[in-house]
């Protein structure tokens, strides 16, 4: 990225490679704490952070909606199991 | 992540299963259905195909009931089954087990990384778009996203799904989430 700052002790191109452990709360607590000052002096860092952590939020969302499912589904894999040996 | 009582529930059902006892295994399908048919249809993508690798799935599992060991959870038992089962009739290399070289900073720029706006937020009459992204990322992207960000797996048991190791989940699960960011955009430019 044009512009690479080092924030909080931090590279902007780490804090991008460390984002999905930051939103999944995996990161040690100083590796943690790095990020979170790296992201508050970066606009541009907090910026792609916060849409990172929506999307992640609406993955779950969308896919826990199922589209409509053949209703019959449940029926032919019952049928399946009554009549294998 | 299932507890132990949901754990034990599983073993037991599968217990009376190998001993012939049908009911208890159409309820043991009962509760797995619906999670195992959004894994196949990650792997396969057409609803017709997931539906024959989740009965496929089930059927091994009625066979084979008495051969789970109950070291895992019986739930990563029939994705890891539901995996093999689709890379060996598509007679695809699995790959999953391909080692992503791209470069991050390429892919999270695609994403818009270091990009001048926010993206404007998703609303509830959206997901029909998230699902779209979706379904054009490749089945190992869609794979390890509903392993990790919709079925709630650890990474260590997506690590024995998947067969790889946990730096490698990490990884993999990363660049599928920016990927995704990819495939929204693409979805919102192909709209205007």
């Amino acid at each position: 990225m044009k512009g690479d700052r080092l924030v909080g002790g931090l590279w902007c191109h780490e804090v991008l490679a460390r984002l999905s452990e930051y939103v999944d709360g995996e990161l040690a607590s100083a590796e943690r704490n790095r990020v979170d000052a790296h992201l508050r002096g970066c606009d541009v860092c907090e910026r792609f952070g916060g849409d990172f952590a929506h999307i992640v939020g609406e993955i779950r969302a969308a896919l826990m909606t199922p589209p409509p499912l053949d209703g019959n589904l449940e029926k032919r894999l019952r049928e399946t199991i009554l009549e294998a040996e | 992540m299932p507890d132990d009582d949901e754990i034990q529930l599983d073993r037991a059902l599968l217990r009376r299963s190998a001993e012939g006892d049908r009911q208890a295994f159409l309820d043991f399908c009962s509760r797995h259905q619906a999670a195992v048919f959004r894994f196949c249809r990650a792997l396969a993508g057409r609803a017709e195909d997931a539906e024959d690798l989740m009965q496929e799935t089930f059927l091994m599992a009625w066979r084979k009931a008495g051969a789970f060991e109950g070291r895992g959870s019986a739930r990563s038992w029939l994705f890891t089954a539901a995996r093999r089962k689709f890379y060996r009739v598509a007679r695809s290399p699995d790959p999953v087990a391909r080692k992503d070289t791209g470069s991050l900073e390429d892919l999270g720029a695609e994403a818009g990384w270091g990009g001048p706006e926010r993206r404007p937020h998703l609303s509830l009459d959206d997901q029909i778009q998230v699902r779209q992204a979706f379904e054009r990322l490749s089945p190992s992207d869609r794979q390890i996203l509903v392993l990790r960000d919709l079925e709630g797996f650890t990474n260590a048991e997506s690590a024995s799904i998947l067969g790889i190791e946990i730096p490698a989940v990490k990884s993999r699960l990363h660049r599928s989430r920016l990927r995704m960011m990819c495939s929204l955009s693409k979805g919102d430019s192909h709209e205007r």
